[in-house]
């Protein structure tokens, strides 16, 4: 599966991707038991609807950038960052990444309920590659960072949002990652923890990692991104520097009339 | 730290034949395994306690459950069905026990692959782990309901007979074969949900056509073919004989579950691996 020697790849990028397209294959008629799926296949009357979430996607991210992604709904930015943490592997096409992967998931992905924050710093760790050793080290940090030790004793249910969503990023955070994936992430806590994100992007910038970041909020990307990459309909409109792609990306919702504004408002 | 360099290419990487494929294949699980050692463990104790968080006992229940089973059988066995076999208690619970193992984790394990979706679509994580820690805290648990079954061998039975010692094997076979026939069921179930409720439904006929609650010897001549092509009949066979009669089982019987469980988990390793790159699209 892995054959690092199969591709040359230009030295300077931390993230190649290579043509890479993804096909999702959704049956056209819902089939809902096997004897109809194997019936319609005798028949050979099994009907594929195909939908491109990328098509011939080539993109080369250099380390140490802060990469914006943006986008219509549905135009691949979340097939894309699957396919960059490894999870999808695309149709056709070859993807290169190097290094390792810090993925921030929706809120509480990966924690259970019923056991306490501490129980919970531990599987998540785990569930992101870090041992029991590994995670004892960074424990303190993390409870100091999501501001927990009082609650970390308790249940999980007994959290609110915020604390779930705070747990959540100060353990991916603690990761030494080389790329850190952002799907959104700001949009969760309340102003002081939104600045705290924040600060530690920063943090991690200075540090040389990789960020990549999806967001509708085009201000933001604009004041974080170095550059950003547009994608519609599974193909890439434009990458490069930020101010230039977004202005084209405003232009062309404007052109499609479609208040920039107003859709930026529906869809964060 | 270290830096991996991954590369996912959808040709296909290996141009050697099959049989080095496969080999590499496994080699790079064990390794991905090996990583993520830690996760599993985190899972098996999940799974073992979680059920029990809210009771006062928490995890006594792991013990006191198949304790309080024994002792209901136990009684059930002695004034209600009055077999003429002193000892049919024991040879009923070690068949028992070693199938509700196995029936208990494939249909946990079935469910694992859907269950963990939201995860392993969004992180990378070899998803067969989720398999792997359903079959190992079914084990634990069968471990745990061994230990009433043998106060009762101490009691009733023949005793801490050195026949014991060979209990490990079949364990080992029906553990492999448990992991082969979840593995099929997870990777499949993904894309049929139906494979798990048919499943569930066809293991209350096989457990009939396993002699646990009968032996076999009430079993007429022309079925006995019938028995035999039951894989779970050599499992049971295997683990029963050195616990009832203090005797080791016959080789051939031996060779058969054997051959069979390894059989079952190459098949099931073969199915998850082929369709375990297509999960993350259907889940």
């Amino acid at each position: 599966m892995c054959n690092p020697s199969a591709e040359t790849l230009t030295p300077e990028s931390i993230i190649s991707l290579r043509q890479v397209s993804v096909r999702y294959r959704l049956p056209k008629e819902r089939i809902n038991s096997l004897k109809e799926f194997v019936v319609k296949m005798i028949r050979r009357r099994v009907e594929y609807e195909e939908f491109w979430a990328l098509r011939e996607v080539s993109w080369e991210v250099a380390p140490r950038a802060m990469v914006g992604i943006i986008g219509r709904n549905g135009a691949g930015k979340s097939t894309l960052l699957k396919v960059v943490a490894r999870v999808m592997k695309p149709q056709t096409g070859s993807v290169s990444v190097t290094g390792r992967i810090a993925p921030l998931i929706e809120l509480g992905t990966g924690f259970d309920p019923e056991l306490t924050g501490l129980e919970n710093v531990y599987l998540y760790g785990s569930i992101l590659g870090l041992g029991w050793k590994e995670m004892h080290r960074r424990l303190d940090g993390i409870i100091a960072f999501a501001e927990l030790a009082d609650f970390i004793q308790s249940p999980l249910r007994t959290y609110s949002s915020g604390m779930i969503a705070r747990l959540g990023f100060a353990i991916a955070t603690t990761l030494e990652a080389d790329i850190l994936i952002l799907d959104e992430i700001l949009s969760v806590g309340d102003v002081a923890f939104q600045g705290k994100c924040q600060e530690t992007i920063a943090q991690f910038r200075k540090k040389g990692v990789t960020i990549l970041f999806v967001s509708h909020d085009l201000p933001q990307v604009r004041k974080l991104c170095d550059r950003t990459l547009w994608l519609d309909h599974g193909r890439v409109m434009a990458w490069g520097e930020t101010n230039r792609v977004v202005e084209a990306y405003e232009q062309f919702l404007a052109r499609n009339h479609q208040d920039p504004a107003r859709a930026l408002t529906s869809l964060t | 730290m270290s830096s991996p360099r991954i590369s996912l290419d959808s040709r296909p990487a290996f141009l050697g034949n099959r049989r080095a494929r496969m080999d590499t294949m496994i080699q790079h699980d064990l390794r991905e395994l090996l990583r993520y050692k830690d996760l599993l463990l985190n899972l098996v104790i999940r799974h073992l306690t979680v059920r029990y968080r809210r009771s006062m006992l928490g995890f006594c229940w792991s013990l006191l459950n198949p304790l309080l089973n024994t002792v209901v059988f136990t009684i059930v066995f002695a004034t209600v069905f009055r077999f003429g076999m002193k000892d049919f208690i024991i040879y009923f619970l070690s068949g028992y026990q070693l199938w509700n193992f196995v029936s208990q984790s494939t249909v946990d394990a079935a469910h694992s692959i859907l269950l963990n979706g939201q995860l392993f679509n969004k992180i990378y994580l070899p998803t067969s782990i989720f398999v792997y820690s359903v079959v190992l805290s079914g084990l634990i648990n069968l471990g745990l309901a061994l230990v009433p079954l043998f106060l009762l061998v101490l009691v009733i039975g023949k005793g801490l007979h050195p026949a014991l010692v060979f209990l490990p094997l079949p364990l080992l076979f029906t553990l492999l074969f448990s992991l082969g026939v979840s593995l099929t069921l997870a990777s499949t179930a993904v894309f049929f949900h139906d494979i798990i409720n048919f499943y569930k439904i066809i293991l209350m006929p096989w457990m009939y056509l396993t002699p646990i609650v009968y032996p076999l010897n009430i079993v007429p001549e022309k079925y006995l073919p019938l028995i035999k092509l039951n894989p779970m009949y050599y499992l049971v066979e295997c683990f029963r004989q050195p616990i009832v009669a203090g005797t080791l089982p016959d080789v051939n019987l031996v060779l058969m579950a054997g051959g069979i469980s390894l059989a079952t988990l190459f098949v099931g390793y073969a199915i998850f691996h082929r369709l375990s790159d297509k999960f993350v699209y259907y889940v």
